[in-house]
Order: C-alpha cells, then structure tokens, then sequence
C-alpha cells in the first residue's frame, strides 16, 4: 500500500509536470500580433522578432502536481502507522 | 497451561503465552485460631488455578522509537513549509519586479512559483501535525 501511495505520488507529479511542460510550450508557440492597443508587453522571441503573448493562465496540471504532493505525506503517515520493529 | 506460568515474572516473558493475561492470584486461606492455645492446624490447599482472561486494550499498531518512515515525515515536513513558504516570497518578488526580457520570466514562472507554493505550504504543515500526532497518541510518562 505505501508502494502503491509513493507510485501514485509519482505518477501525479511527473504526469502534471509533463502537462505544464506541454501547456507552456503550446502556449509559447502561438504568440499575438503586436497591437498598441492590447496593452501588453512586448518581447523578442529567439529569432529576433517581436511578439506579444495572452497572459498565461493556470490549467489543471497544478492541480496534478498538488495531487502528488500531498499523496506523498499520506504515504509516509500509511507507513509509519504500519511500521513495526522487526525482531529476530 | 496456563498453571504452568510461574507468578513471580510477567506471562509475558513466558513460554506459553499467547497475548491474554492472566487473572487475579488468590492468596491461600491463613490459619484460623479458635481459641487461645490450641490452633487449627491449616488445611493444605492447592494454589488456585492462574485463570487467563482477553486483554481489553488492544495495543496499538505502530512504534515511534526508531520508526525510519516517522523520521521521513518530519524531514518532508520541514522541506515542504520551508520550500513553500520560499516559493511564497519567490513569487511575490517575481511579480513585483517583472522581467519583460522574456515571456517565460514574466508570464510563467511567477504563476508556476504562486501556483504551487500553497500546496507545498499545506502540505508540509499537515505532515508536522500528523507525525506529531503519531508521537503524542504513542506518549508514555516514561518516555523521554
């Protein structure tokens, strides 16, 4: 069982980290065009250019990674209460 | 067997015993004098049959002293408050002094830090009050 919490709690994280890696770099790929209207900063992308970007927003890899965060203290909880001195 | 169970140890120490106590010890009958220079002589009895009964409190599950796991929980605890409330600074100068040399810096990685410095806040506060409570529900007057 705390196996299962700690693959769990892996699961979570690298599976949100992976989709917030994703979602930034799909974000990142679609830039606005420049308007002096928008009233957002401009940047110079790598290849020199300006472009303008929509604020990013979370999405619900956050909440995956808080997933596996806690699921990683339950774990711990689960094997301590389980735990017992081995006597030989 | 359960006769077998010599009342000047703890069962417990005994071969034999499977988890239940043992009942009261009886003291044998004294000498009953009936009137004075004559005494009734007592009548050899047999020491009382030690009666096993069910132990009610079911001893708890778990031990504190040289628990590995319960020491993990109090390192996760302290990384986790710590690195939360880091990440709670982090973001807040993050926002306060924006970097507009690139989208990532300005848009992303303050709302990343923001995002997850609560969760590692909470979540190490919570492991704290757990492994303390692990501790205090274990607490003997003995124990240091």
């Amino acid at each position: 069982m705390t196996l299962a919490l700690l693959a769990g709690a892996v699961v979570a994280l690298g599976t949100g980290a992976a989709w917030l890696v994703a979602d930034v770099a799909d974000w990142f790929g679609h830039p606005m065009a420049i308007s002096s209207f928008a009233g957002l900063p401009v940047f110079r992308d790598a290849a020199g250019n300006l472009a303008s970007y929509e604020p990013y927003l979370p999405g619900p890899a956050f909440t995956l990674i808080g997933f596996g965060v806690v699921l990683v203290p339950i774990a711990l909880i689960y094997a301590a209460a389980r735990w017992r001195r081995r006597v030989y | 067997m359960a006769a077998d169970f010599d009342p000047r140890f703890d069962p417990a120490f005994q071969r034999g015993y499977d988890g239940r106590m043992p009942g009261p010890v009886v003291e044998p009958v004294r000498p009953v004098v009936e009137r004075v220079g004559s005494v009734v002589e007592p009548v050899e009895t047999p020491p009382p049959a030690v009666e096993l009964v069910e132990a009610s409190a079911e001893p708890l599950r778990y031990e504190t002293r040289g628990n590995p796991w319960l020491r993990a929980l109090w390192v996760v605890a302290a990384v986790f408050t710590v690195t939360g409330l880091l990440a709670t600074y982090a973001a807040q100068s993050l926002m306060q002094g924006a970097n507009t040399s690139s989208a990532i810096d300005y848009y992303v990685l303050p709302l990343t830090v923001s995002q997850l410095a609560p969760w590692f806040t909470v979540t190490g506060l919570f492991a704290g009050v757990a492994a303390l409570v692990l501790n205090a529900i274990r607490w003997r007057p003995g124990d240091q």
